[in-house]
């Protein structure tokens, strides 16, 4: 799964360096590979600090619209997403090659 | 509003599932090892997130909110979806709204637009942010003489928006600079500068890691900087002393169950913050430490006598300290009679806490508002200097001074040039920088700012910030001030009832949280910078979006209002409102401790401001660390107070659902309370004798003899755990009994836990 995540992190970065942070990236892959759909959940899997996953998500939602944000818990910040078909198409073309 | 009232069991230990609760769900990593894509991830992140909830140390820098009750809170009350929208006001007169409770509110949510006030209709009603510059700005160079108004400053504002403010404030011709530090830690910070010569604590987050005892005065961190209690606990469990010299027995000194570990919250554990709990009486914490003082001296005497080690440590005196024999004087001179009428700990107890003190090599001593709230705070926090220089606890490694500040840039707001009796190299380097004079001349603290605002010498107030109505002493008489004035203009995110007492003309500002993602025309995002207590200045970028299309960050509108008053041939307000990074390189020009700012704050954690203390390099007209040879107070309020059997002491302070005056709830649940506010805590005798019982209402009447009549009115008598002839309650509903007149020597600390009152039993 290590390996299977880096691949896919490394593929969107090389494909998209100007948009992408590699915390993005993250976040796309766990959710693609189907590790994580929650930013919390995500943050503890990968040992990063949870605002720094937040404020990811909503770059990927609101500037990006590779996921959706489809709902948020009030007292731990947590989002839940999912990818959006442009997310999809995104990560289809990093493992199409 | 959220339960119903009771007063009840109070939670066991602090933190624990009530914390976690606040939480949510237990975090459950998926336990595959994920090495590869962590090191990937961890890389180039250079901006984090500092969370508003306290200024206390933060080692992760990005995910302690979530972890910690007041994060939760602090993150969680920015980003509600409640809004105060201009509609909301064109349904309410502020009239009405004054008649709401604060929890109320604020609990209406965010505010959405700029608003302008209608003497006519009664009503705030929107406004566009250009028209509101330019009438702020008119209005403020209507008023003569620069002087005339007030520039308060809540420790909210970051760095940037504080610089860009006091620049302003002085480029237009003034250093009146209330803030909130005039309300807490000024007596710490004067105390701190004429003893070691820095108005800062000399530890970092680490030291806490080395100490073998760490001295815990007048505070109460369980509510008011709760990660400093895994601080504590880590210190017991590896065998320091954890000493604790506070009024009120308070849960989280006791205990605290981390809701960062799993198996402890499964198996409902806790684990001790402390080792020693001491209760003084209010106002005794200078007396504690002198009858420290003095069996520290007798100590050594003996150990000279014997041949055995010393106990002081002579040789940092001599090299470091001055005044030393003065002060052993002065200690030989106060009787134990006194130190224990004072301290209201016996002289039994008092060696117990010497001989820990005596016996760890490397001692921290913390303190807060327990400490720097009274009429001689400035003193007892040179004596509590005193007892740490006797044994060379400054500058090395584990052992230093800590005073903990409560809003999360307190500390740099003043670093960065919020203060009326600025240094003369800051405003050197400022006139250096903008090629213009600074104004000189002293300007107004809080309490110079209230007295001006009564004799009706001021006529405008800006708030950036905070609640200035409700968190100042005398709360009546400055909400009759606050009307009288030609121009009022808050910086807000929610309503408060400091913007409820309009000027002739009024203005509230919307400017986003410290968690929102703040962006410059461009679309590229800014930045802010904030010191916490140990001198760590830390970036923060936001998290969620904004509540708002409409707000602004401060330092835009700080920059909008500067523009419309002063103009931009001196300073080009637009390009430092786009982009943070030139303030900060500005910052960097005028402050050398910041040399490098940009590049240092996008470091992990940032970087740490120099303390000279801290190296022991003494920065006082001695050259050296000064011994204060003051004789303790003739008489302290609580001694004042047993005068007759019907007054006491009380102190003002916080629940638990409660940062600064913002209420986020009705519970104070450590303490038992649910559901209500308008409480006294009194131990159950002073109850009996007078005459009353356990839940009797009563009014809470000021005994300040200057003529004004000061009443609470009905207040529940909740029976405590706290020393007999001392009452407490909480601010913001009793700061209507804090004379304003009655503040800290040197410090001018509103003096909010030594308020002499007297009770009035309500017919029941």
């Amino acid at each position: 799964m290590d390996n299977m995540l880096k691949q896919t992190i490394t593929g969107l970065l090389e494909r998209n360096p100007d948009h992408l942070s590699p915390l993005a990236a993250g976040v796309l892959a766990a959710a693609h590979h189907g590790l994580s759909q929650d930013s919390r959940s995500f943050a503890a899997m990968l040992g990063v600090a949870h605002a720094l996953v937040l404020r990811e998500c909503v770059a990927l939602a609101e500037d990006l619209r590779l996921i959706d944000l489809v709902d948020r818990h009030d007292r731990s910040q947590r989002v839940f997403f999912s990818l959006t078909e442009k997310g999809h198409n995104i990560l289809a073309r990093v493992h199409s090659t | 509003m959220t339960k119903k009232k009771h007063i009840g069991k109070s939670s066991n230990a602090a933190g624990g599932w009530g914390a976690l609760k606040s939480v949510g769900r237990q975090l459950m990593g998926s336990g595959k090892p994920l090495s590869g894509a962590k090191t990937m991830l961890k890389a180039n992140q250079p901006d984090g997130f500092d969370c508003p909830g306290c200024a206390w140390g933060d080692p992760e820098h990005g995910s302690s909110f979530e972890f910690c009750e007041n994060g939760v809170k602090a993150v969680a009350w920015e980003a509600t979806k409640a809004r105060v929208t201009p509609e909301f006001f064109a349904q309410h007169t502020v009239t009405e709204l004054r008649g709401w409770t604060d929890y109320d509110l604020e609990h209406q949510g965010r505010l959405t637009h700029p608003v302008r006030y209608n003497p006519k209709t009664d009503k705030y009603e929107k406004v566009d942010w250009d028209t509101a510059f330019a009438e702020i700005g008119a209005s403020l160079n209507a008023l003569g003489d620069p002087n005339r108004a007030e520039f308060y400053t809540s420790g909210r504002a970051s760095n940037e928006a504080a610089f860009l403010y006091q620049m302003f404030v002085r480029l237009y011709g003034t250093n009146n600079f209330p803030d909130c530090s005039n309300m807490c830690h000024e007596a710490s910070g004067v105390a701190l500068n004429e003893s070691i010569g820095i108005g800062k604590g000399t530890v970092l987050l680490e030291d806490f890691e080395k100490a073998d005892a760490i001295f815990v005065v007048g505070q109460n961190p369980g509510t008011n900087h709760p990660r400093m209690l895994a601080d504590l606990r880590k210190a017991t469990q590896r065998g320091a002393r954890v000493v604790v010299f506070n009024t009120l027995k308070e849960k989280g000194l006791h205990r605290f169950a981390d809701p960062q570990n799993k198996l402890e919250m499964i198996r409902g554990g806790s684990e001790a913050t402390s080792t020693d709990y001491y209760r003084p009486r209010l106002g005794g914490d200078m007396a504690i430490f002198r009858g420290m003082a003095k069996v520290l001296l007798a100590a050594d005497d003996a150990a000279k006598a014997q041949g055995k080690t010393p106990v002081l440590d002579h040789a940092f005196i001599a090299e470091h300290a001055h005044g030393f024999d003065a002060y052993r004087a002065v200690v030989n001179q106060t009787s134990w009679t006194q130190v224990e009428e004072q301290s209201g700990l016996t002289r039994t107890q008092i060696e117990e806490a010497a001989a820990i003190y005596m016996a760890a090599d490397r001692v921290i001593t913390t303190w807060a508002m327990g400490v720097t709230q009274h009429k001689h705070s400035v003193p007892m926090i040179r004596e509590i200097t005193n007892v740490m220089l006797m044994r060379g606890n400054i500058g090395r490694p584990g052992a230093g001074l800590c005073p903990v500040r409560g809003h999360s840039n307190v500390q740099g707001d003043r670093t960065v040039g919020i203060n009326e009796k600025a240094p003369a190299p800051l405003l050197d380097a400022m006139e250096r920088e903008l090629g213009v004079p600074m104004p000189r001349d002293p300007g107004h603290n809080v309490l110079h700012a209230i007295g001006a605002m009564l004799n009706g010498q001021a006529k405008a107030f800006i708030g950036l910030g905070g609640n200035f109505a409700r968190a100042t002493p005398d709360s009546k008489l400055i909400a009759q001030a606050l009307g009288e004035l030609d121009l009022t203009v808050n910086v807000a995110t929610k309503l408060n009832h400091g913007h409820l007492l309009p000027g002739k003309k009024s203005f509230i500002l919307p400017c986003l949280g410290r968690t929102e993602i703040d962006r410059n025309s461009a679309g590229v995002r800014q930045i802010v910078t904030v010191e916490d207590s140990m001198s760590m200045v830390h970036g923060s970028g936001g998290i969620n979006l904004p509540a708002s299309k409409e707000l602004k960050s401060e330092v835009r509108i700080v920059a909008g209002i500067a523009k419309a008053t002063v103009g931009s041939d001196v300073v080009d307000w637009d390009a430092l409102a786009e982009d943070n990074d030139k303030i900060r390189d500005l910052i960097a020009r005028v402050l050398p401790a910041f040399a490098n700012y940009n590049e240092a704050v996008r470091k992990p954690r940032g970087f740490h401001l120099y303390n000279s203390a801290a190296v022991r390099d003494w920065k006082t007209p001695t050259g050296r660390a000064n011994f204060s040879a003051t004789d303790l107070p003739d008489q302290t309020e609580w001694q004042r107070a047993q005068s007759d059997d019907q007054t006491f002491v009380l102190q003002t302070f916080r629940s638990h659902d409660q940062y600064n005056t913002t209420v986020y709830g009705m519970d104070d649940r450590y303490r038992g309370v649910y559901g209500e506010r308008q409480v006294v805590f009194m131990h159950p005798k002073d109850v009996a004798q007078l005459g009353a019982a356990a839940g009797d209402r009563v009014n809470v009447v000021g005994c300040h003899d200057d003529g004004i009549e000061r009443i609470a009115q009905s207040f529940r008598l909740v029976p405590y755990d706290i020393p007999r002839g001392c009452v407490a309650g909480y601010y913001p509903e009793l700061n209507v009994l804090v004379p304003y007149q009655s503040f800290g020597d040197k410090s001018f600390t509103p003096a909010s836990k030594s308020v002499v009152v007297r009770f009035e039993l309500q017919e029941q």
